[in-house]
């Protein structure tokens, strides 16, 4: 064991070092002793039970050891874990059945007891097979039940933060395929000479205007500044933004102000590129301003565009 | 990035009896050795792969081995040091190394997110009579009764004490690692944010 405890705590000169690698990587007993020391000693120290001198060895060895500081995050849950199903382990292990079994068969070989305690013996026996069967099963389908919650609440997050994502997508939607059913009515209608209503009236005004943000310069090298007209049913504007450095994701700011966190950059024909929609009333008449940070907060773009409302009498 | 080709894997094979569980146990042994080394799980299987590579591609070159997993502990220490060494390098040349510090564990997850993947685990990866096996095994509260409990443990199963504890150790690694990959997945996802965002100010 102390050999083991040298390897293990980091006490073993290099040249036996590698000897006893040697050896382990080729002996499988060894193996396993050296993985159920090291075991035992993340378990004693997770439960605080090491001495004084193993508990210096072992917490110098976890400054140079990332993954025995996993392990022994693990050795916490796992008592824990442990304690919690040990009587449902004691019902079932084929140890105690033996041991009852056993236990049971001594009694039979008693003369006295033998004819009038067998009955109530074999009903009691019975009886507890049956208590027995029923709390594991019981136990069993709770476990099961507690699995399927823990699912059920994953899932839910998931679908959760999913729908954070698309729900501006669906929106979009929405208004997208209501816009292609009012068409489609409109047209119908125009193709069977129905020209009572003007189209105008019948189609549904689209809510969303989109601004692409390229990177690209005018003639003059400098950044060129895009325009945007958006109506009053245009409650929403999409900004594409291109980038021209590739990070994994970015914060946004519109106008000094902080608007996305963390937005993932997508790759679109090899182009590095984010998307936010934002609402039109948070956009300023004339001249507005879009700021990339990276995560470190980091400005790595900046964009401006212009914006004009029609049925303004402004522009 | 693996170098292996089927050929020199082949050969390796050959040298553990053309047995995939020789492989599979060797490898269990060389990640062991590689962690006791001090290196952290988000390097280990990467380390293993070389490991093996070299291994592989000196046997196919017709080095001379005689004992297979001795060398392969060699290759691996050896393999270690160049990893060590080569991002020391890195942190001197550019300041940044290469292998980002292991975070600390409190940073890295909480112990709800951990128990709740050690519970997943326990029910996806493990049978019945596995979870039985590793409550009864590491139910050891009573520290001097932990010895007759498992022989006794491993009386009722059929099997020497040994085998009880391969089994057990085995098992427990595979939980661990389970739990390890399951939180590394969390955390990561914990940190990504909708793909699209629209905003609601």
């Amino acid at each position: 064991m102390k050999e083991i405890d040298q390897y293990l705590l980091g006490e073993m000169p290099e040249s036996e070092r590698q000897q006893f690698e040697e050896r382990f990587v080729a002996d499988e007993t060894l193996f396993y002793e050296v993985v159920e020391r090291e075991n035992e000693l993340v378990d004693q120290y997770a439960a605080g039970k090491l001495g004084s001198d193993e508990l210096t060895q072992f917490e110098k060895s976890l400054a140079a050891n990332p993954a025995r500081r996993q392990k022994v995050a693990n050795a916490k849950l796992i008592n824990e874990f442990v304690v919690e199903h040990r009587e449902d382990a004691k019902t079932i292990t084929i140890a105690e059945r033996s041991g009852f079994f056993s236990r049971l068969s001594d009694l039979f070989r008693m003369p006295a007891l033998q004819l009038g305690s067998a009955a109530v013996i074999v009903a009691f026996a019975l009886w507890s097979t049956y208590l027995l069967a029923e709390n594991r099963r019981l136990r069993s389908l709770e476990t099961e039940l507690a699995s399927a919650r823990t699912q059920q609440t994953e899932l839910e997050k998931q679908v959760e933060n999913e729908q954070e994502a698309s729900g501006a997508l669906a929106d979009d939607l929405t208004s997208a395929r209501d816009r292609v059913k009012k068409l489609e009515e409109t047209v119908a209608s125009r193709r069977q000479g129905d020209v009572k209503t003007p189209p105008e009236a019948n189609v549904l005004k689209p809510t969303i205007a989109t601004l692409f943000l390229s990177t690209a310069v005018g003639r003059d090298g400098a950044p060129f500044v895009p325009r945007l007209e958006v109506s009053p049913t245009e409650t929403k504007v999409s900004l594409m933004i291109q980038l021209e450095k590739a990070v994994d994701r970015v914060d946004v700011r519109l106008n000094g102000a902080n608007v996305a966190r963390a937005v993932r950059v997508r790759d679109r024909a090899g182009d590095k590129v984010i998307s936010i929609t934002v609402p039109t009333s948070s956009l300023k008449d004339g001249a507005n301003s879009v700021e990339i940070l990276d995560t470190a907060g980091q400005r790595i773009a900046e964009r401006d565009f212009s914006i004009v409302r029609r049925g303004d009498s402004k522009e | 990035m693996s170098t292996l080709t089927t050929s020199s894997f082949q050969l390796l094979l050959d040298r553990l009896d053309n047995d995939p569980t020789k492989y599979e146990e060797l490898r269990v042994r060389i990640v062991q050795l590689l962690r006791w080394r001090g290196c952290p799980e988000s390097h280990v299987d990467e380390l293993v792969d070389k490991t093996f590579d070299r291994v592989a591609s000196k046997l196919a070159s017709g080095e001379q081995v005689e004992n297979i997993g001795a060398f392969a502990a060699a290759v691996a220490r050896f393999i270690w040091l160049e990893h060590t060494r080569k991002n020391r390098t890195d942190a001197v040349g550019d300041d940044l190394p290469e292998t980002p510090v292991e975070p600390d564990l409190d940073f890295l997850d909480d112990e709800d997110a951990r128990m709740r993947c050690l519970r997943r685990c326990v029910a996806t990866k493990f049978s019945d009579e596995d979870k039985r096996l590793v409550v009864a095994y590491y139910d050891t509260d009573a520290d001097e009764k932990a010895k007759t409990a498992r022989k006794r443990l491993a009386e009722s199963l059929g099997m020497t004490l040994n085998v009880l504890k391969v089994r057990a150790c085995r098992l427990r690694m595979k939980l661990e690692r389970c739990i390890n990959d399951c939180v590394a997945g969390v955390t990561n996802s914990t940190r990504q944010a909708t793909t699209e965002q629209e905003v609601t100010s």
